[in-house]
């Protein structure tokens, strides 16, 4: 695992000696898939930018108590996603009233007022827009560990086993979450496989 | 992928990103011969696709020197706390404060309920002892040498099947 100086199992050698250098190679490699990883549990990117940042600062930290033998990636995904179930918690403990939240007194008002811009032909780039809210909506409806889950399936370094290992339970476990997950998404999403805008790949 | 149990998720080689390019694309000959598990198949592979299209979350330029920040931080906060006091002890002082003030409490408490009845035994065994009911200890010094040389007969059961 450690033969090849670049793997992340050397750069976290490295990161216990205190390198800061292969520390910053790690950041840079994975800040991606944690920040998306973070932003599909939580729906706000200021507090998954928080949170991915606690998963580096959580890495850095407990770099001494690293073993070689766990693979990074799985370690990381597993601090991140345990950093995640606590701000869940957190948030189910301590519900935050969004400001969009109507005020009863003014119930039949709209939340916002807009400009009507008499543009009756958008741009495709707004559909697009709109299916990936979609999806990010029914992602976001999904029980958290069916979710993570489907997440974790799209990075390509991690093994059903490793995505298992993550959450906690079974290979057949993990690709059973996975199975009924994307029946969820299937079904809430029908619409817009059916209609040929989100085509396989050929 | 998952010889053990092929039925059981037929589309899960289609699960992961680029199936196609991959030449994961599972059980042919069923996909050729079902139209339904065409259809199946196809719907999943168009969600894998909508999945990998998901646009990447933006990321802030100074994403990586608010982390490198944030370590110099702690690294600073390190050596300024004393060294016995250093991995965290605000979080598990005040619990274990707390585990020791339920185990004390309840310690004392056991014994209070202990001693309680040990007080009550005591009075019962006072009360009977002077209540005169005990023969003298004299009358009992030979009781175990009596019992031994006249040992109670045993019941006649025939004269006592006789009785009316």
């Amino acid at each position: 695992m450690s033969a090849d100086p670049n793997s992340d199992a050397a750069l976290m050698l490295r990161v216990k000696e205190g390198d800061v250098a292969a520390f910053t190679e790690l950041v840079e490699k994975y800040q991606q898939p944690v920040i998306n990883l973070a932003y599909r549990s939580l729906r706000d990117l200021t507090e998954a930018e928080d949170l991915a940042q606690t998963v580096f600062l959580q890495v850095y930290k407990s770099a001494a108590r690293y073993q070689t033998t766990a693979k990074f990636s799985t370690w990381l995904f597993t601090i991140a996603r345990n950093l995640c179930l606590n701000e869940i918690r957190r948030r189910t403990r301590h519900p935050a009233q969004s400001l969009d939240y109507a005020h009863p007194d003014q119930s039949d008002q709209p939340l916002r007022q807009f400009e009507d811009i008499k543009n009756f032909s958008p741009p495709d780039n707004l559909l697009q827009r709109e299916l990936e809210a979609k999806i990010e909506q029914a992602l976001a409806d999904l029980p958290e560990n069916q979710r993570t889950a489907i997440l974790l399936c799209r990075q390509e370094e991690l093994s059903y086993e490793e995505i298992g290992f993550v959450l906690g339970c079974s290979i057949s476990a993990t690709k059973s979450l996975i199975h009924r997950g994307r029946e969820t998404l299937k079904q809430k999403l029908k619409p817009y496989l059916h209609s040929g805008a989100w085509p396989p790949p050929s | 992928m998952n010889h053990d149990q092929p039925e059981k998720f037929p589309h899960e080689q289609v699960w992961r990103r680029n199936p196609a390019a991959s030449g994961r694309t599972g059980p042919q000959t069923r996909l050729a011969t079902d139209p339904q598990a065409r259809a199946e198949r196809a719907l999943e592979m168009a969600l894998t696709s909508m999945l990998d299209r998901l646009p990447p979350v933006p990321i802030p330029s100074n994403f990586t020197s608010r982390i490198l920040q944030a370590v110099e931080r702690e690294k600073a906060d390190q050596t300024l706390k004393p060294a016995g006091l250093r991995p965290g002890w605000r979080s598990w002082f005040p619990r274990a404060a707390f585990a020791g003030l339920l185990l004390g409490t309840g310690g004392i408490v056991y014994h209070q309920i202990i001693i309680g009845k040990r007080l009550a035994l005591a009075r019962d065994v006072a009360a009977i002892s002077q209540s005169g009911l005990w023969p003298a200890p004299e009358v009992l010094q030979d009781f175990d040498t009596i019992q031994q040389i006249n040992p109670t007969p045993a019941a006649d059961t025939e004269l006592l099947a006789l009785l009316p």
